[in-house]
């Protein structure tokens, strides 16, 4: 029994129109975030003054309305807790992106007094196997990456005084779109002991679960809901918080036209087998 | 000419195999030297075989043009993307190519009118085609596609704050299914998988297997 | 002209005019980036524009792919190569080849570092990796590749073996105090599966039934794990939908009762619905009643260990297709799958999520950053 609403012809306005109206009539909603968002914010926020917090924004543009919110709040949070940020990427086509977000961060009034080279930094991209860069990474930062993504030498950062490789590191977080966690947790976290946290596409999310309760991450940031659970953390009304209505919109919607689908497929087939 | 062309290079990755695998267990500061020199060679390589990469697409939207290949005109905006972003890139802000990045070049807004957007957009599609799937063919024809229909509405709805509002079980039992079962599985597939890439290195190591050597003899 | 054609136009004209129009309005009203001057910002409002452009020329391709749209993509593509050339350059050929090799040699006042020299050694291996695209010589890549692959291989066995075998097997494997309430439910499971998997070949209504117990069991399970405090007494809200079930299983079976007496043929689904829900009223009870306080967590904990050792076992046995599925393999494969189709749901279900974000976040951008409506 073919039902309405699967033609594309239909579906396509529909969500378009769910998403249109859950962001033009925004409902605040209740956001309690989960446990393993919590972990994240609250490790960052023990973490001692001057500690050096390693993020590498491992994302371009595909897969930026997820992780662009999550990744500003937590280099807010670390330039907050007055922590000392590296950026760095693998993703060459994210490598732009992740100056633009750490630049948008430093360039709020209140960091305002925050020095790039000093507290925060962002080294680029770097090419090569994942395994090789990160232990590269893991026996000398500064090899590495002797110049940051405007070409200024890493050798004299004041940022790069105390932290020479990763095992300089307190704590790495992976803001990832694809595979690199699984290559900074063996090569990286694991083998050099550094507390590490992912934060993922939701499409990534179940996967790295496994990381999760082998303790291999300390806590994950998923989806947007993550990046919206963080942004409440930090009492924050950012893009995740703000598209949370729209996403609770079109899965209802979605939810329900499955269902309804369901029944009219087992509807559809009692009735076939009455005629035969 | 077959030693030279196969045999030497098939003799080298079982060295080097045996090598990478076996400094792992060397605790002398030498060979934590050693791998900081391997691993800052093999980005250089890795980084020059990139440019491989540039140049096989610029040959095919050439090839296309030059043969008249069907949608040979759209071929041309590739390359007015290609060659506007290198003029911006050697231009860099006055200061041209071999001095340091220059900060809000034209580079910059190049990237984000034109990169940002599009590559946004067009994973966003997909947005559209997943719910269009989702609503035509997501059926319970039997009863594993019953329990994965179930798992996933339960997770759908329990992983947006609606879902709490609609029923406090909602949240629980779709972390439940996150924490219990689901990672159960992808625990076994994890494991399964590694060992599975651990016999292609093995066999990459003792030349069974070849394909990334490439064609030819 | 046919008349899809023509239509196709009518839409391509309508669509140009209506964003022509938009952003004449907005122009107008000065929502478009101006300078804390007053004055148009012309810069940031081309990069908005041109982001409005792609992205509506992107959405395009819903209706039908068209011209807009391939040569968006195309534009896309190009752009995206030039960004590579121009990362390549600044991150890695710049800072690693030519500011430490090219331009001391170019500029006498500078000098090459002595440990920079036996960098062109993998620039060598590199350039002969560029011969790959030669016919006659592209054998010569097959060198630095060796090294590159055979090393890397080589080099990850160990540490892939650590973090994704060892790692997995001692999680899994926990020794964990399993609370004497959750041996009660485990003994009931097993109790329940076993008569399921031994009747579920003759057949009838009776295996019908303990199916659907079995199920109801897990279900319960479920039920009254999900709604348990972290720590001391489990929350309200189990005992109203306890009791609510055991209404819907007394009521059904009163029903079913009554027409059976009449002589009616009553339908196996009454009977097997009215026991499950009197089924899951009982466990809930169990769970709520016995399991008090701090033990409840640890109950709980010691409980889900055993579901995903059982659970990554029967997914491991899955796997393994040297082997027939029959038997004990079988119905242990069969417990695979079913932990299979909940983490390919709950992946599903994340990658509806994940992609409904993305549209979303393009909504975001017309609907604030451009349009202002909100």
């Amino acid at each position: 029994m073919r039902v309405p609403w699967s033609d594309p012809r239909v579906i396509f306005p529909l969500v378009a129109g769910a998403i249109a109206l859950g962001l033009l009539v925004h409902v605040k909603q209740p956001i309690e975030p989960q446990e393993s968002v919590v972990a994240v914010h609250d490790y960052i926020q023990q973490l001692p003054k001057g500690s050096a917090v390693l993020l590498a924004v491992d994302f371009d543009p595909q897969a930026m309305a997820e992780l662009r919110p999550m990744t500003e709040a937590i280099i807010e949070q670390c330039l907050d807790q007055d922590l000392h940020v590296v950026g760095m990427t693998f993703w060459p086509l994210g490598a732009q992106l992740g100056y633009d977000m750490f630049k948008t961060v430093a360039d709020e009034p209140r960091f305002r007094d925050k020095e790039a080279g000093r507290d925060y930094v962002y080294l680029g991209y770097k090419p090569g196997d994942l395994s090789q860069v990160i232990t590269n990474m893991g026996e000398n930062l500064l090899t590495t990456f002797p110049q940051d993504y405007r070409n200024r030498p890493t050798g004299t950062m004041p940022i790069f005084r105390d932290v020479k490789s990763l095992r300089n590191v307190k704590y790495i977080i992976d803001l990832a779109a694809g595979s690199t966690p699984d290559a900074w947790i063996i090569f990286g976290g694991d083998k050099y002991n550094v507390p590490m946290a992912v934060g993922c596409t939701a499409i990534s999310g179940p996967d790295l679960y496994v990381r999760l309760k082998n303790h291999q991450i300390n806590g994950l940031v998923a989806g947007l809901r993550g990046a919206a659970d963080y942004e409440t953390l930090l009492q924050k009304a950012g893009l995740g918080v703000g598209g949370m209505f729209a996403q609770s919109l079109i899965h209802v919607m979605i939810v329900l036209f499955v269902i309804a689908g369901n029944v009219a497929f087992f509807v559809g087939k009692r009735r076939q087998r009455r005629r035969g | 000419m077959r030693p030279i062309k196969l045999t030497i290079p098939l003799a080298l990755a079982l060295l080097f195999g045996i090598f990478g695998f076996g400094i792992q267990y060397v605790v002398h500061p030498w060979a934590a030297d050693t791998k900081e020199v391997i691993a800052l060679w093999s980005r250089v390589i890795g980084g020059i075989a990139t440019l491989l990469g540039i140049y096989s697409l610029v040959h095919l939207h050439m090839t296309k043009i030059q043969r008249k290949q069907e949608g040979w005109g759209y071929s041309l905006f590739f390359f007015l993307g290609f060659l506007v972003i290198t003029a911006a890139v050697v231009y860099n802000g006055g200061r041209w190519l071999l001095s340091a990045k220059v900060e809000q070049s034209v580079y910059d807004l190049l990237y984000e009118a034109l990169y940002v957007s599009a590559g946004a957009t067009m994973f966003s599609l997909l947005g559209f085609y997943i719910a269009s799937a989702a609503v035509r063919t997501f059926r319970a024809r039997s009863f594993e596609a019953a329990l994965l229909l179930a798992a996933a509405i339960v997770v759908m709805v329990g992983q947006v704050p609606i879902g709490a509002m609609i029923s406090p079980y909602f949240p629980g039992i779709s972390e439940w299914a996150l924490s219990v079962p689901n990672m159960a599985a992808k625990r076994a597939i994890m494991m399964g998988v590694s060992l599975g890439a651990i016999a292609t290195s093995l066999r990459i190591i003792f030349g069974l297997e070849r394909s990334y050597l490439g064609g030819g003899d | 002209m046919a008349k899809s054609s023509k239509t196709d136009l009518i839409v391509a004209l309508t669509c140009t005019g209506v964003l022509v129009i938009a952003n004449a309005v907005l122009f107008a009203a000065g929502k478009l980036p101006v300078r804390q001057e007053g004055i148009a910002d012309w810069p940031r409002t081309l990069v908005l524009l041109g982001g409005v452009v792609m992205t509506i020329a992107i959405f395009s391709f819903l209706y039908k792919d068209n011209p807009f749209f391939r040569a968006a993509e195309n534009l896309f593509v190009g752009v995206g190569l030039g960004v590579t050339t121009m990362v390549m350059w600044y991150d890695f050929l710049k800072p690693d080849i030519y500011d430490k090799l090219v331009a001391p040699a170019l500029n006498p006042a500078m000098q090459v570092q002595h440990s920079d020299l036996v960098l062109l050694v993998p620039i060598a291996l590199g350039a002969m990796v560029l011969l790959r695209i030669s016919r006659s010589y592209g054998w010569v890549s097959r060198y630095p590749m060796a090294f590159l692959v055979g090393y890397g291989a080589g080099f990850g066995i160990q540490p892939t073996i650590h973090s994704n075998i060892l790692k997995n097997m001692q999680y899994t494997v926990v020794p964990t105090p399993v609370h004497w309430a959750g041996w009660a439910v485990v003994g009931l499971a097993v109790v329940l599966l076993a008569a399921t998997a031994y009747f579920a070949s003759k057949g009838g209504r009776l295996a019908l039934a303990l199916r659907i117990a079995s199920g109801a069991l897990a279900l319960a399970y479920v039920i009254a794990r999900a709604t348990r405090a972290p720590q001391g007494p489990p929350v309200g809200g189990t005992e109203d939908l306890a009791w609510a079930l055991f209404g819907a299983a007394a009521v059904l079976m009163a029903v079913a009762g009554y027409f059976a007496s009449r002589g009616a043929k009553v339908n196996a689904w009454l009977w097997s619905i009215g026991g499950t829900a009197a089924l899951i009223f009982l466990v809930n009870r169990l769970a709520s009643t016995l399991l008090q306080g701090g033990t409840a967590a640890q109950a709980f904990a010691s409980m889900d260990s055993i579901i995903i050792l059982l659970g990554v076992f029967s997914v491991l046995c899955y796997f393994v297709f040297s082997l027939e599925h029959r038997g004990a393999v079988g119905a242990l494969s069969r417990v695979g799958i079913i932990f299979l189709m909940v983490a390919f749901g709950a992946s599903f279900g994340y990658s509806v999520m994940a992609r409904e974000s993305l549209v979303i976040g393009r909504f975001q951008f017309l609907l604030s950053d451009w349009l202002h409506l909100f």
